[in-house]
């Protein structure tokens, strides 16, 4: 990132979520951040993640300025070099647990008939191979948590 | 609309989100026209049955000359038998508006879910 900066407008308030941010993460480090609550590490992380755009500045992933990406390169970035696994899950509620992963597999295009074999390979692996027709409200927020994991980590299997 | 940030969250760009909506949108216009056609169907097989007529009633002539106005006034009747248009078109229209307003709609949010960032879609708390 070099000088990011995010705005949001609240009325005739602005709010400055991210200041003017210099930041620099190599290929291979594991980082960690920390702050108190409202401080911005959510709309740092989303402008890392390209799920949005800084307000000003620039933020560059393998090179390449995410600000001159289209919506396409955007999402096949998200799809095949970022993973999220949020505070709140985000399990879209009215699929199950198989079909959520399967969600996050529909974008590569994967045949149909490996689609449900990935999709179950991966709950197997967080030991949810057992529940894959539960809707997440019939999950523990343990449960769902490790859902949105194996879906998450399918951006390394694409 | 949340689920849709989830969505592109997760690598589905504006086309996909797009065509799913549109999808789910074709499905509900074509399900609910399906039940329209059903249910007119079964009130247009009602109302042929029960044949209720109406009836209205009108003057005619009378006048007030001589104040005998009452006397050479005559009272009409008319009947109608009430029936409900059955016809192939009327059906297949029915149902195209069905499907037709359900993309339209569809279509509409589609292109607006589909537009948002992913964060900003997902600072959308239903």
């Amino acid at each position: 990132m070099q000088g990011a900066t995010r705005c949001f407008q609240r009325g005739s308030t602005t709010i400055e979520a991210v200041a003017g941010v210099d930041l620099s993460i190599g290929a291979g480090e594991f980082v960690a951040l920390e702050g108190p609550s409202g401080s911005g590490k959510t709309s740092l992380l989303q402008l890392l993640g390209a799920l949005d755009r800084p307000t000003s500045g620039k933020v560059f992933f393998d090179g390449r300025d995410l600000g001159d990406l289209g919506d396409r390169e955007l999402a096949d970035l998200r799809l095949r070099a970022f993973g999220f696994v949020f505070q709140q899950f985000n399990l879209i509620p009215t699929l199950t647990a198989l079909e959520n992963v399967e969600a996050a597999l529909a974008p590569a295009k994967v045949p149909r008939r490996d689609l449900r074999e990935r999709s179950l390979a991966l709950l197997d692996e967080v030991g949810l191979g057992g529940r894959s027709s539960h809707l997440p409200a019939h999950l523990s927020g343990g449960e769902q948590q490790r859902v949105a994991i194996a879906l998450r980590s399918s951006w390394n299997r694409v | 609309m949340h689920e849709f940030g989830t969505l592109k969250a997760l690598g589905w760009n504006q086309w996909l989100v797009v065509r799913q909506v549109v999808g789910e949108s074709l499905a509900q216009g074509v399900a609910g026209g399906l039940l329209g056609v059903l249910l007119g169907i079964v009130i247009a097989t009602a109302i042929g049955a029960f044949g209720p007529t109406l009836t209205a009633n009108s003057r005619v002539g009378g006048g007030d000359l001589l104040g005998l106005g009452d006397v050479t006034a005559r009272t009409l009747t008319d009947q109608v038998a009430l029936t409900a248009p059955d016809a192939i078109t009327a059906v297949l229209a029915g149902l195209a508006l069905a499907v037709a307003g359900g993309l339209i709609a569809g279509a509409a949010g589609a292109l607006r879910a589909a537009r948002l960032r992913p964060a900003d879609a997902l600072r959308n708390v239903e």
